[in-house]
């Protein structure tokens, strides 16, 4: 059974669609790496399958209770909102409120902390520490909610390599432990690698869905990103490369291509 | 808990300070007789002035700090205070009006009740123009303009007011007082307060979640829409009847929280209760200042409070600067 299923799902600011009757279902486990360039509306998407956006279409997240909601799927915004200067412990343990007082020395809290390599931080103030760290915290925050469902928007986003790899790394054991997780990625070599579906956004469309292999063809990246890159399956995983910027009269008749 | 502990028994100890100071001195023990037998002058005073005074102090200090909490809490700035989305000001305009008819001299409940009445009216505007999305920003510019209409409304009736004296009664009412105070006074207020301060000390899990920002805490299950409603109407509650009865008194709704914020490692939900029992303590505290810096010039509270607040305000400012440099 499905996790979460889109059916037509819509998002429209004015009259304009910025996400356009998308329908997409997450097996458990899915890694699902959400790719598209700048305001192809992956964001909104993700935030509309949540519920906490108006939309047209439905996602079995939204029409549940919010407080069911709570228990079945997490959520990593982007933006690493921290307001108050609380310990990492703390905050991590934000993560337990949707299942009433949060207790402590709580199992889901101390393995999220563990997890995310964060027990030398445990009794600092979370907003003293650095943008990488903090994202960290935010993601253990994600992970002590102990959903079903995780959806992180750029997860990996100021991150440095190795806590890039090792983040993706655990989303991706995560699915392998029966949970789906969506993510947006900008990294297509990192989404490659470690997603097990990927979905590729384009203006509000779900333009493919399925392998890296599916996915990332020349004739995507040529029209959705307008770039070339090298893609190389070899036994340590997929290897992508961006190489080039199209210019744009490539681009125009790439599109020109596709509206035929 | 050991804050907890220990602003339990400042407060105590303030309130018995506030029972025992005053214009008529008496031995401690004397005192505390009088007050549970109520017989002669002494009883007299104790039972029907300071007992009253004592408990509207901790009331009004309660709700300032209490609501000052929340509204941080829930926006999410270390600058919100109770006075934000403009129910202290048009509890005044309400008062002021009262005043300035005559309204306020007909019976001893016109006062608080038309300071109570644009308190609710206030409610009802803010939700009207704050839409129904549960958005904090919203919420803030509503404040904002509901703030200021009453401020004008209030200044446009001390511009018209032919009568010097109504005049000069209204601009001492709005500098706060609890002096000449009477049981009848804590009756209106307490109901509000309390209620008020259930409504918001529920809010605890929803403020803690939103330290995550408003996104996140609607998927950890939190209603802000829910949120919002409790909020503006607990705090309309506890400020409008506390306005109504001691007038307006500023700086305790922000100074407090900001003191206590690092003794609760800033967690919004012990913050409020932490907040409730500084803001009852700094308000009593000042209360008894005001008897015994100046005994008989009737100091205002709301004038003390605000002398006390700003050094206050402004050496945390310096802490801040140097953490942040």
């Amino acid at each position: 059974m499905s996790l979460l299923t889109l059916d037509k799902l819509s998002v429209f600011r004015g009259d304009c669609p910025v996400v356009d009757t998308v329908s997409l279902a997450l097996e458990p486990g899915d890694f699902i790496g959400l790719i598209g360039p700048n305001g192809a509306g992956k964001t909104t998407l993700m935030r509309a399958a949540l519920g906490i956006l108006e939309h047209k279409g439905s996602s079995s997240l939204a029409v549940m209770s919010q407080s069911d909601r709570a228990k079945q799927a997490a959520w990593l915004p982007q933006d690493r909102e921290i307001a108050w200067g609380l310990s990492v412990r703390d905050l991590v343990g934000l993560g337990r409120l949707p299942f009433g007082p949060i207790k402590k020395n709580d199992v889901h809290v101390e393995e999220a902390i563990i997890e995310m390599e964060l027990a030398a931080f445990s009794e600092r103030i979370a907003t003293q520490l650095s943008g990488g760290e903090q994202a960290r915290v935010l993601i253990a925050r994600a992970l002590a909610q102990d959903t079903p469902i995780l959806m992180a928007d750029e997860p990996t986003a100021s991150l440095d390599p190795a806590n890039q790899i090792s983040t993706l790394k655990i989303f991706s054991e995560l699915a392998q432990a029966g949970r789906g997780i969506i993510a947006s990625i900008h990294d297509l070599g990192l989404a490659a690698r470690y997603c097990t579906k990927l979905a590729l956004l384009d203006r509000g469309k779900l333009v493919a869905f399925g392998s890296a292999d599916a996915v990332l063809t020349p004739d995507n990246l040529r029209t959705v990103f307008s770039i070339e890159a090298h893609y190389e399956k070899t036994k340590e995983g997929i290897i992508f490369q961006p190489l080039s910027v199209l210019n744009k009269s490539d681009k125009n008749s790439a599109q020109g291509d596709t509206l035929k | 808990m050991r804050l907890a502990l220990f602003l339990i028994s400042l407060v105590i100890l303030l309130f018995l300070c506030s029972l025992l100071i005053g214009h008529t001195q008496a031995p401690l023990f004397t005192s505390l007789l009088a007050l549970i037998s109520g017989q002669g002058s002494l009883g007299t005073v104790m039972q029907e002035i300071r007992l009253p005074r004592a408990i509207l102090a901790a009331l009004v200090g309660g709700s300032l700090g209490l609501s000052g909490a929340a509204m941080q809490g829930y926006l999410r700035n270390p600058l919100a205070e109770p006075g934000l989305i403009g129910i202290s000001s048009s509890a005044s305009l309400g008062a002021v009006i009262s005043l300035q008819t005559g309204f306020a001299s007909m019976f001893w409940l016109a006062l608080p009740l038309s300071a109570l009445g644009m308190s609710v009216l206030a409610v009802f505007l803010i939700m009207l123009l704050a839409g129904k999305q549960g958005r904090s920003l919203t919420l803030i510019l509503a404040g904002i303009a509901i703030s200021a209409l009453a401020g004008a409304m209030t200044s446009l009736v001390l511009n018209l007011s032919p009568n010097p004296y109504a005049t000069a009664e209204i601009v001492f009412w709005m500098m706060g007082s609890l002096a000449d105070r009477s049981f009848d006074h804590v009756w209106i207020a307490l109901p509000f307060c309390v209620v008020g301060a259930m409504m918001i000390l529920l809010l605890g899990p929803a403020l803690n979640a939103l330290t995550l920002g408003e996104d996140t805490a609607q998927t950890m299950g939190i209603n802000l829409v829910k949120t919002r409603y409790a909020l503006v109407i607990g705090v309309a509650a506890m400020i409008g009847a506390t306005t109504a009865v001691a007038g307006a008194v500023g700086f305790v709704g922000l100074v407090v929280p900001h003191i206590l914020r690092r003794w609760v490692k800033s967690q919004p939900s012990r913050l409020m209760w932490a907040s409730m029992l500084g803001g009852a303590a700094l308000v009593l505290a000042a209360d008894i200042l005001v008897r015994v810096v100046l005994p008989d010039r009737d100091l205002k509270l709301g004038v003390v409070m605000a002398i006390l607040g700003a050094p206050l305000f402004l050496h945390l400012i310096y802490k801040t600067r140097a953490e942040l440099s």
